[in-house]
């Protein structure tokens, strides 16, 4: 069974982040990047399905600039067998669209039973990706996925809602979205990683896809304006001298100022 | 400008984020709206959404949309755009608005402004604020070169406002057959087994400051309130006051939820190596000097017995306003 | 007449003919099984060890022959020089009744040095005999606790008696028989004559023949019995002293990554012959387990187990690797042998060593019972397999992406200088800076250590020291991976590192981590990396005996120390945090009964800082145990580790006695 699991290479979640000059994008000097954790378990349950069968193949694919490939490298070196690299040129946000176009044209080229995403890529958090692509290829989709079993020609999925599992089936072939909790992703051994530095990694430019939304007139998002939120200050200490009272300057704070409740 | 709100409804009841999106979608036309509801037996559902901002409700009420289906849910989104031809789309950025959202946009040849926690209007232009960077940025979106603008709204920002409505009309979709290849075939409520700390929104975790195993109903007393997950530093867990898998920290589990609770929690940097990349964080401890409080967005130097029972009442009278 | 043993007509052959066909198959047999056993070695990985041959004749001489770490432990080493002293001298005897058996009226040594060597026979005969009795007390009656009571150990010490009574008494009747052979130049054999004085003698000449007999067989059959007893050691012990490992304790081997198609050991062929003649020269005293943190508290690793399980590892396979040819890494080595790791070794056992290095330092043979070949199991188990317990991977992740183990911002390495008089080596360019303060993971991160790095900056300026910090520049020194088996990482992390300081021209760096202190001193030169390397301690130590520094202010208390491993036994420094204490007004500085060398381990070395404790009980809760008992106030510590132990470990148990680094009460002190 063949999969193509599609990776965002996107900053390191600990990094802190710096506008940059445009006030458009993110400072990348000191920026430590990583492949997006929800698509590890994607690629993670990708390469169990594959050794679960004992056949198929797993191909990752990245729409980004040049340090994707170094995130592609390091899908190959976890088991994949293939891997593509659209080349974006440069950092700036791409429209969702835009890449959906790009992984869907890869999608078709080749023949994949499974459809790989994370469920957000933990850069731009924004949770399109997969279902668009889903779309673009008319395959249905799963989103959030936390637990999947394999049948003869379908599969049987645990997708996570607010407070409860949908069970969904699904024939094949089919897209899905992984969440946290679907399993624990491998590490790397050593052989893999001198493995992967001999695979190849397949190269196409973005531009030359004629995808209208990947050029800045035809986007179909557009970041104005890229800010830091009203800072991590200090931490504001509620008094608590009396603790009905400030219990209900908490819950206040967390409904109306942090807005979590 | 003509709006379409997607109505999410589970069980025969409407979610109150979708409400939050139709009045907001009111207030930015300047008067009502429409909508569209899809489900089995929706129809006398209806005519509660005219007081948050609906005119007119495309109704779609079918056997076989009794569940959610990706397939369904989208054809009838669809058809109600169909008739409406709006000018901007907002669904709700709830598990099932953001399945929706995207294929409906990609059938359209549009993006969409994702999980926005503001919105406004520039002439026709939607203008958006939306967290990137798990919350650590904001970025000012718009739609850009696309003729259909679709936005999806975080639950819980914006305000669900009734007023005194006028009547709303209905107008009944018809969708054809709906044949989906992908099916729910089950729900399973989480009731069953204790919310994994790992998947959980909000955590409420006890430390060493809980003195004891017998210091948990206190915490989990607050756990329930928030409906949240239980968490556990090391030391307690070491100590036997509770299962490894409640766990949090570095050879725990590494969590990221919206709203973390630490109750009695020092904040060594073994705890913290696996929480603190939470949204907001609050701290509740007598110590005015534990190291929690550097990276609490909220703190309560106090006694965790004392002030834990009262933040719990004071939760379960908000949530029920 | 007396009539020598082999002169008479034995099972039809004549006597000597039947002696050398016996001496003939005894030493054809002992060749074959030594023979096998060093073909072994010769299939185990390589290891250099034929260097600085003057030094290992030294310590060979000082360990092998004066037995120095044998007497750490007095009765027993009194006990066996006197065996080992006997059995040197005796083989000379051995030799005479061997020559005489087959050429009968040949004597080896006549005239004075006769009269000398008969005199040392006896005295030293029956320092054995003595030396076996002291043996056989201990083991039947005082029963220490690292001795495990085996059939293999009594089999031995009976054949001792054995040959050597044998002997004695067959002289003895030679000279009841002819009392002119009797000599004051062999008292023992003497006084025995005397007392067999009354036999017939056809009796004594039974006793003569039968014992000379019964001595040299014992003796053929005690060196066949050797390469399958642990009394192997006769034979290998003085070779493995001699390929003892010189380099430092603290540096592991560096294998070349892209030149191996295997990584670490899985096999019995991957182990080293050197770790492989470890296996040989084991005489299961278990002195390397009396103070192993792992044995103490229940854990599987008891290394005294551990490298008996190598050692039958490599007995299990040497008939595969004899039959199967040269070399490493040829085919499958399975063939229905035990696997090493899971089979022989368990992977829990593996994991559970802290790299204390207290079995390496115990054993009087220099054997290595864990430390290496516990790394190589590792490396291993993270490089072919990538299978090891999951929380690791959370560390091993945070060194790769944020330079350290907790996958903190990498950005955020100096924020703990922020509003200190730190400069860093950016900001320094071209001013004289003396020394390169390396400030570590913990000591940048972690909260108690922030305050330790503080005190030395502190103490440093007081001192009018002019130092330096990498900043952001610094990354992990790679300890835990190492320690852990990721040798890629360790070596990704430790070129970086080495660039970094080399671009710098560094010539001097302090820490105020033993791990780091251990890595930088000891494994950083392989990667091209040479600089003097100070613990803090040794530092500050250094600053208040040349008065740079004033420690005014007393604290009156009663304190401890707790010996961090990488610092004490693996780099010897176990004086300096003491100077700095002593130099303490007020402070009265206890020695707890296991320090310094026998210093017990917290718990957190080999990786384990990283991992669950999920076996037994708790090392760092039974190291705060002993410490608490010691009644003291405080107890100094030196290392940002064992102050997490040790901390943690006082509130888990409710212990009175308060950790403190040596240096956060230095800066106290500091007028």
């Amino acid at each position: 069974m063949n999969s193509l699991v599609a990776i965002a290479y996107v900053p390191d979640t600990e990094t802190k982040i710096k506008i940059g000059a445009d006030g458009k994008s993110i400072d990348e000097a000191d920026v430590k990047w990583i492949v997006s954790p929800y698509d590890e378990y994607a690629l993670e349950e990708a390469l169990k399905t594959k050794e679960a069968k004992g056949a198929g193949t797993v191909t990752v694919v990245c729409v980004g600039p040049e340090r994707a490939k170094t995130g592609l490298r390091e899908c190959l070196a976890r088991g994949a067998d293939e891997a593509m690299w659209v080349d974006s040129g440069d950092s700036r946000y791409l429209d969702a669209l835009a890449t959906a176009k790009a992984i869907a044209a890869v999608a078709k080229e080749g023949s994949y039973d499974f459809l790989w995403f994370g469920q957000k890529g933990v850069g731009y958090d924004e949770s399109l990706v997969g279902p668009m692509v889903a779309e673009l290829v008319g395959l249905p989709h799963v989103g959030n996925v936390v637990h999947l079993a394999i049948g003869d020609g379908k599969i049987t999925a645990d997708r996570e809602i607010e407070g409860a599992h949908e069970i969904v089936e699904s024939s094949l072939p089919v897209a899905l979205t992984a969440q946290k909790g679907l399993n624990e992703p491998r590490y790397a051994s050593l052989k893999g990683i001198m493995g992967a530095k001999k695979k190849p990694i397949g190269e196409r430019k973005l531009a030359a896809m004629g995808i209208p939304e990947a050029e800045p007139s035809g986007a179909k998002i557009r970041w104005r304006k890229l800010e830091l939120p009203p800072g991590r200050k200090a931490c504001h200490l509620i008094p608590a001298d009396d603790p009905a009272a400030a219990a209900k300057e908490l819950v206040r704070l967390l409904r109306e100022e942090a807005k979590v409740l | 400008m003509k709006f379409l709100v997607f109505i999410e409804q589970r069980e025969g009841r409407i979610r109150k984020a979708s409400l939050e999106a139709l009045s907001l979608a009111r207030r930015l036309s300047g008067g009502p709206v429409a909508a569209v509801l899809p489900g089995k037996g929706v129809s006398a559902l209806a005519s509660d959404l005219g007081p948050y901002g609906a005119g007119v409700v495309y109704v779609a009420d079918r056997d076989e949309l009794a569940v959610y289906g990706n397939k369904g849910y989208v054809g009838a989104l669809d058809a109600a755009a169909k008739k409406e031809n709006p000018d901007a789309v907002l669904i709700a950025a709830t598990a099932m608005g953001k399945d929706v959202a995207p294929r409906f946009a990609a059938r359209h040849d549009v993006s969409v402004l994702a999980d926005l926690m503001e919105l406004r209007l520039e002439g026709d232009r939607l203008v958006g604020s939306r967290p990137v960077y798990s919350g650590k940025a904001r970025a000012e979106v718009d739609c850009g070169a696309a003729t259909l603008q679709v936005a999806t709204t975080r639950p819980n920002v914006f305000p669900a406002e009734a007023q005194a409505g006028a009547a709303v009309r209905i107008d009944t979709l018809d969708l054809g057959e709906i044949a989906p290849r992908a099916k729910v075939v089950k729900i399973q409520a989480s009731e069953s087994k204790e919310l994994d700390v790992a998947e959980a929104d909000t955590i409420v975790s006890g430390g060493r400051g809980i003195k004891g195993p017998e210091g948990w109903p206190v915490v989990r007393d607050l756990q329930e309130a928030l409906g949240a997950a239980l968490g556990a530093s090391r030391a307690v867990v070491d100590a036997g006051w509770i299962d490894h898998q409640h766990q949090v920290g570095q050879t725990g589990k590494v969590v990221s939820p919206t709203l973390y609770v630490a109750c009695g929690i020092s904040g060594a940097i073994q705890h913290l190596a696996g929480m603190g990349t939470s949204k907001v964080i609050v701290a509740i401890n007598k110590d005015p000097e534990a190291p929690i409080f550097k990276v609490a967005t909220y703190g309560i130097v106090g006694d965790l017995f004392q002030i834990i029972p009262e933040v719990a009442k004071a939760v379960r009278a908000a949530k029920a306003e | 007449m007396l009539r020598l043993p082999t002169e008479r007509v034995l099972f039809g052959l004549p006597g000597t003919v039947l002696f050398g066909l016996v001496v003939l198959l005894a030493v054809v047999a002992f060749v074959f099984s030594a023979s096998r056993r060093i073909r072994v070695l010769l299939a185990g990985a390589p290891d250099p060890r034929f260097d600085r041959i003057g030094i290992r004749v030294r310590k060979t001489l000082e360990y092998a022959f004066a037995q120095r770490r044998m007497f750490r432990d007095f009765y027993a080493g009194v006990f066996h020089i006197f065996i080992f002293s006997g059995f040197v001298v005796l083989t000379v005897r051995t030799l005479a009744l061997v020559a005489e058996g087959l050429f009968p009226g040949f004597t080896l040594l006549t005239g004075t040095p006769g009269n000398l060597y008969t005199l040392a026979k006896d005295v030293f005969e029956v320092l054995v005999l003595v030396g076996v009795g002291m043996a056989v007390y201990r083991r039947a009656f005082a029963r220490p606790a690292r001795l495990d009571l085996t059939v293999d150990a009594w089999i031995v010490l009976f054949l001792i008696a054995l040959l050597i009574a044998a002997d004695l008494l067959a002289d003895g009747a030679r000279v009841a028989m002819r009392p002119e052979l009797a000599s004051p130049w062999s008292p023992a054999v003497d006084a025995i004559g005397r007392g067999l004085a009354g036999l017939t003698p056809a009796t004594l000449q039974g006793i003569y023949e039968g014992g000379w007999w019964i001595h040299l067989l014992d003796i053929l059959f005690f060196a066949n019995y050797l390469p399958y007893s642990k009394h192997f050691h006769i034979l290998t012990a003085v070779p493995n002293i001699f390929f003892m490992k010189l380099d430092p304790a603290g540096r592991l081997s560096t294998p070349d990554l892209e030149k191996s198609e295997r990584f670490g050991a899985s096999r019995v062929e991957d182990l080293t012959w050197k770790s492989m003649l470890d296996g040989y020269a084991c005489t299961e005293c278990g002195r390397c387990r009396e103070v192993c943190p792992t044995v103490l508290t229940g854990k599987p690793l008891d290394p005294r187990l551990f490298i008996a399980a190598v050692r039958d590892a490599v007995y299990e396979a040497t008939p595969g690797i004899l039959a199967g040819g040269s070399g490493r890494g040829n085919g499958d080595a399975g063939g229905g042998r035990r696997d090493l790791i899971g089979g022989w070794i368990s992977e829990e056992t593996i994991w559970a060593c802290t790299t204390c290095g207290f079995c390496t330092s115990a054993c009087p043979v220099f054997i290595v019972p864990a430390v290496d070949k516990i790394v190589e199991m590792r490396r291993h188990l993270v490089l072919e397999k990538a299978e090891f317990p999951k929380e690791m991977q959370a560390a091993f992740r945070g060194m790769e992406t944020n330079g350290n183990p907790w996958g903190m911002a990498a950005a955020s390495r100096a924020d703990w200088a922020k509003d200190l008089p730190v400069v860093t080596m950016v900001e320094a360019e071209g001013k004289n800076i003396e020394v390169l303060f390396w400030v570590g993971c913990a000591g940048s991160y972690e909260d108690r250590a922030k305050k330790v790095s503080r005190a030395l900056v502190e103490l440093l300026s007081a001192a009018g020291v002019s130092f330096a910090i990498l900043g952001t520049e610094e990354t992990c020194n790679g300890d835990s991976a190492r320690r852990m088996g990721n040798e890629y990482l360790f070596q990704v992390l430790a070129q970086q590192n080495v660039e970094t300081l080399n671009g710098y021209a560094v010539k001097k760096i302090v820490t105020n981590c033993p791990h780091c202190f251990n890595v930088i001193r000891n494994e950083y030169p392989h990667f091209g990396g040479n600089y003097e390397v100070l613990h803090g301690t040794e530092l500050v130590s250094r600053l208040i005996a040349e008065g740079r520094l004033k420690m005014g202010n007393a604290i009156t208390q009663t304190i401890s120390f707790h010996d961090p491993c990488y610092l004490g036994r693996y780099n010897g420094v176990y004086d300096a945090p003491r100077r700095v204490l002593e130099s303490i007004p007020g402070l009265k500085l206890l020695e707890l009964p296991r320090s310094r060398e026998r210093g017990l381990c917290c718990g957190a070395g080999g990786g384990r800082m990283w991992m669950e404790e999920k076996l037994g009980s708790r090392i760092n809760q039974a190291r705060m145990r002993e410490i608490a008992d010691a009644g003291t106030d405080a107890v100094g510590v030196s290392c940002p580790f064992c102050m997490v132990m040790i901390g943690n470990a006082k509130e888990e148990i409710g212990a009175g006695t308060q950790p403190f680094d040596v240096l956060e009460l230095a800066r106290r002190a500091m007028a």
